[in-house]
């Protein structure tokens, strides 16, 4: 699979953190050289900002706050 | 809402660990926003959110109500640690390539966000049930698309697709109003 395309695809994806690490990597490398994929995280940014601001608080972070405390 | 601030300030200095739950639970989600409008990034503004209830929790006296609301102080923490990752983030990259610069946004812009954001949410509710519920587990859910796949018992092409088609709806629907 061309390396761009595999990227462009993967960018909704990547916006709203769905990849696993591997993925997340390579798009996040494959962005800071391609313009057309800035582009497409722009767009896509622009709507997880959206979806977010008016959001509850994620829970799955408070579990990760409360693992913090405990180790002090 | 400064009394309420007051009251809750107390309670999580003397180490009442449910105040700070009902603090997060009230703007949690609102800091994220913050920080994921600067880092367009989740799991860096999921860092960013943790940070900032956890150094909140360690210092609770460095909040002054007399200057603002709990609110506010809380977003301030996320945007200032958010545009420090950005701003590291590209000297780091600026030896080796062109990077998109941080994007500068103002806590008070957040009237015209939640208008946006209720735009967006409507169209939400309009997609396709497996587009809907791909997304949402996605993203309110923390899943990736293949634990949103195993979850839903559906291939992860299927659920790949449904996030993109979905996404691109969104796209269509803010652009609406934004534009």
């Amino acid at each position: 699979v061309n390396p761009h395309e595999h990227a462009y695809e993967l960018v909704p994806l990547y916006t709203l953190g769905a990849l696993d690490a591997a993925e997340r990597e390579a798009v996040a490398a494959h962005l800071h050289a391609c313009l057309t994929c800035q582009e497409e995280l722009a767009v896509h940014a622009a709507v997880a900002a959206a979806l977010t601001a008016d959001a509850p608080a994620p829970q799955h972070v408070w579990r990760r706050i409360e693992q913090a405390l405990d180790r002090g | 809402v400064t009394t309420d601030d007051v009251a809750l300030v107390a309670r999580i200095r003397d180490g009442d660990r449910t105040a700070l739950e009902q603090l997060f639970a009230e703007v949690g989600g609102a800091v994220k926003a913050v920080a994921f409008r600067v880092l367009r990034d989740q799991v860096l503004a999921e860092d960013v959110v943790q940070d900032t209830f956890v150094t909140f929790w360690n210092a609770p006296e460095k909040f002054n109500a007399d200057r603002g609301s709990l609110r506010s102080f809380l977003l301030t923490i996320a945007h200032r640690r958010a545009v420090d990752i950005v701003r590291s983030e590209v000297a780091r990259s600026r030896r080796e390539q062109t990077a998109p610069e941080p994007q500068q946004i103002d806590v008070e812009e957040e009237v015209w966000t939640r208008s946006l954001s209720r735009t967006v949410r409507a169209a939400l509710s309009e997609l396709a049930d497996g587009e809907r519920e791909a997304i949402t587990l996605a993203y309110f859910g923390g899943l990736s698309y293949a634990e949103v796949a195993r979850r839903l018992g559906q291939p992860e092409g299927t659920v790949k697709s449904r996030i993109r088609s979905g996404m691109r709806k969104l796209s269509v629907a803010l652009a609406g109003v934004a534009a």
